[in-house]
């Protein structure tokens, strides 16, 4: 195990080696803008949980 | 209990032949005293070529007589005048003895009608205790969190598909409270929620002299959503403005309600109101639908574009949304709001509701996936495939026009979308690779389906889908670590993270028999 291994689909990538064997390619990817898409995506559960904080009341 | 009004034996039926001489709006002024959302619903109803209306008294039983009681605490000299449950047809018929004969394809829809009385606040009205009517049979109107209604009219149960709409009456229940009970019928356990189950939580919140006609807020509805367990994400505007001033560009409401709704979950967005009424306090209805048009101008004109941060500018499937479908409570149901018709400015609150066990919301799940996307592209560019280089072309940050939409689903209903349907060319996936997905993918998925502008409204097919596991939180350690990538499908191929680095993961190519474009999946 190296460190910052990821095995999110390990289990399916055996899975498909065993059944697919010899027709598997392997290649790296450098994955891009990972800064961009977690402060993006950090923004919705903070949006989240500060609605905690909301004083909006309906009574329309 | 929870049914038990739309079951219960009628006294007096009356049935209506309602073709023309028959005025609606002379029954309902006469009969109804005019009610605007009566009128909604009969207008509704005469759309759709109702030719028969069924008109039953019935007595209160159940949620009806449970909400008499409770508006007696509140209003001890309240008294029910009258109940009617009316229900709409298509087929013609004159006589009670002919409704034994009526199917469910004959049946528009219902409305349970109540008519109130408090004498100490000069209070004397009718309105829609419920209603649920058919949509639109129309392949662009998408109503996919409609539900199953049983109701009983005369000697006979029917079925209606819809969404329940429900109008308050300022005396136990306001927009809210409405709003929440259109939005969580069918969903909770006991298949519906009365006002006081609504009410009991709100007091706990706002304290024992909380008046249901004071209306809730924000936090109560989390609580409710708390205490059934449903998982949501949520925004109120006026927080998040005080620290990020271009909140409503950046995560504009649109994309919490049509995320919602996609997933068969609904949503609710709370506004304030403009004009003569700017003064009566914000107001919240639900959504459960939109309609789409294959033919809009706004993603050709390169309006619709929108940028999550670096690189990663797409077009939004919703996009093509004209319109919102939901229910005002004080307007009547299946109403369409143009998708842009609340201001952004004035819109202060937006719910997305989420399957059990989800963790995010659609628009996050569309940020991961065309974060995951755009990175293998380049991998991909030497691809003989036709349309992996269109989708790695238009992927390009000088381009940027991929279509992505987000579905969240079970894992058995997107394996049998691969099993049903064929690519372009007529090629089913392979059986063995079914195999591996229904052996090793989570019961859960976040679907992001990728699309070209040309390719994804007028033919409602894709490229390929980016599959993400909905049941990890959203947060910043599991996105760094890759934890909610699962596979990628794109034409001719199967890609899946095996090992490496975070940022430089490793991946297997494995091949998909499916080498074309690919039906969208449609819930």
């Amino acid at each position: 195990m190296t460190e910052g291994t990821t095995f999110t689909s390990t289990k399916i990538a055996q899975e498909m080696a065993r059944v697919f064997g010899a027709q598997i390619k392997t290649f790296q990817v450098t994955l891009k803008d990972r800064e961009a898409v977690q402060t993006y995506i950090r923004k919705y559960e903070d949006a989240h949980k500060n609605a905690a904080k909301s004083k909006l009341v309906f009574r329309g | 209990m929870m049914d038990s009004h739309r079951r219960v034996e009628a006294g007096n039926v009356t049935v209506h032949p309602v073709s023309s001489p028959f005025s609606f709006f002379a029954y309902t002024d006469n009969q109804f005293g005019g009610c605007e959302s009566i009128h909604r619903c009969c207008s509704l109803a005469r759309s759709h070529g109702v030719q028969t209306v069924v008109e039953e008294s019935i007595p209160a039983v159940g949620l009806i007589a449970d909400e008499n009681a409770e508006i007696t605490e509140y209003e001890p000299d309240h008294t029910m005048v009258a109940l009617k449950r009316v229900s709409f047809w298509t087929t013609p018929f004159a006589s009670e003895t002919e409704i034994a004969n009526q199917s469910d394809e004959g049946f528009f829809g219902y409305a349970i009608l109540k008519h109130d009385r408090v004498p100490a606040k000069g209070f004397d009205r009718w309105h829609v205790f419920e209603a649920v009517f058919r949509g639109y049979a129309n392949a662009h109107n998408c109503t996919p969190c409609t539900r199953d209604h049983h109701i009983r009219v005369g000697p006979k149960e029917f079925r209606i598909s819809g969404r329940l709409y429900a109008q308050q009456n300022g005396l136990n229940k306001i927009c809210a409270h409405v709003a929440m009970r259109s939005l969580l019928a069918g969903r909770v356990p006991a298949g519906d929620l009365s006002y006081r189950a609504i009410n009991k939580i709100v007091r706990e919140s706002r304290g024992p002299d909380y008046r249901p006609a004071e209306g809730f807020g924000v936090e109560e509805i989390r609580e409710i959503l708390h205490r059934f367990s449903i998982p949501f994400r949520d925004i109120d505007y006026a927080v998040e403005s005080k620290t990020t001033t271009d909140i409503r560009t950046t995560h504009p409401y649109r994309k919490f309600i049509y995320a919602g709704i996609e997933s068969g979950c609904g949503s609710l967005l709370g506004f304030r109101m403009a004009g003569p009424k700017a003064t009566e306090g914000a107001h919240i209805v639900p959504f459960f639908g939109h309609t789409f048009n294959k033919d809009t101008w706004v993603p050709d004109a390169e309006m619709a574009y929108f940028n999550i941060g670096g690189s990663l500018g797409y077009i939004p499937s919703d996009s093509w949304t004209g319109s919102f479908i939901g229910h005002d409570d004080n307007i009547g149901p299946n109403l369409c709001v143009p998708r842009l018709y609340v201001d952004p400015a004035h819109a202060d609150y937006a719910l997305e509701l989420l399957p059990d066990g989800v963790q995010y919301g659609g628009a996050q799940a569309e940020g991961l996936g065309i974060h995951y996307l755009y990175s293998l592209l380049p991998s991909l560019s030497q691809s003989e495939n036709p349309w992996v280089k269109r989708l790695a072309k238009a992927a390009n940050p000088e381009v940027k026009r991929v279509v992505f939409r987000a579905v969240c689903l079970r894992k058995e209903r997107y394996i049998q979308h691969l099993s049903e349907n064929v690519d372009w060319a007529g090629n089913r996936e392979n059986p063995k690779m079914l195999e591996v997905l229904q052996n090793h993918l989570p019961a859960q998925l976040w679907v992001v389906e990728a699309s070209l502008p040309h390719l994804f409204p007028a033919n409602l097919r894709k490229v390929g889908e980016i599959l993400l596991d909905p049941e990890i939180p959203a947060t910043d350690q599991p996105i760094k670590a890759n934890k909610h990538f699962l596979m990628a499908r794109l034409p001719g191929s199967w890609a899946v993270m095996k090992a490496g680095t975070q940022d430089q993961p490793d991946f297997l190519d494995s091949p998909s028999a499916i080498t074309t474009h690919f039906p969208l999946l449609l819930l």
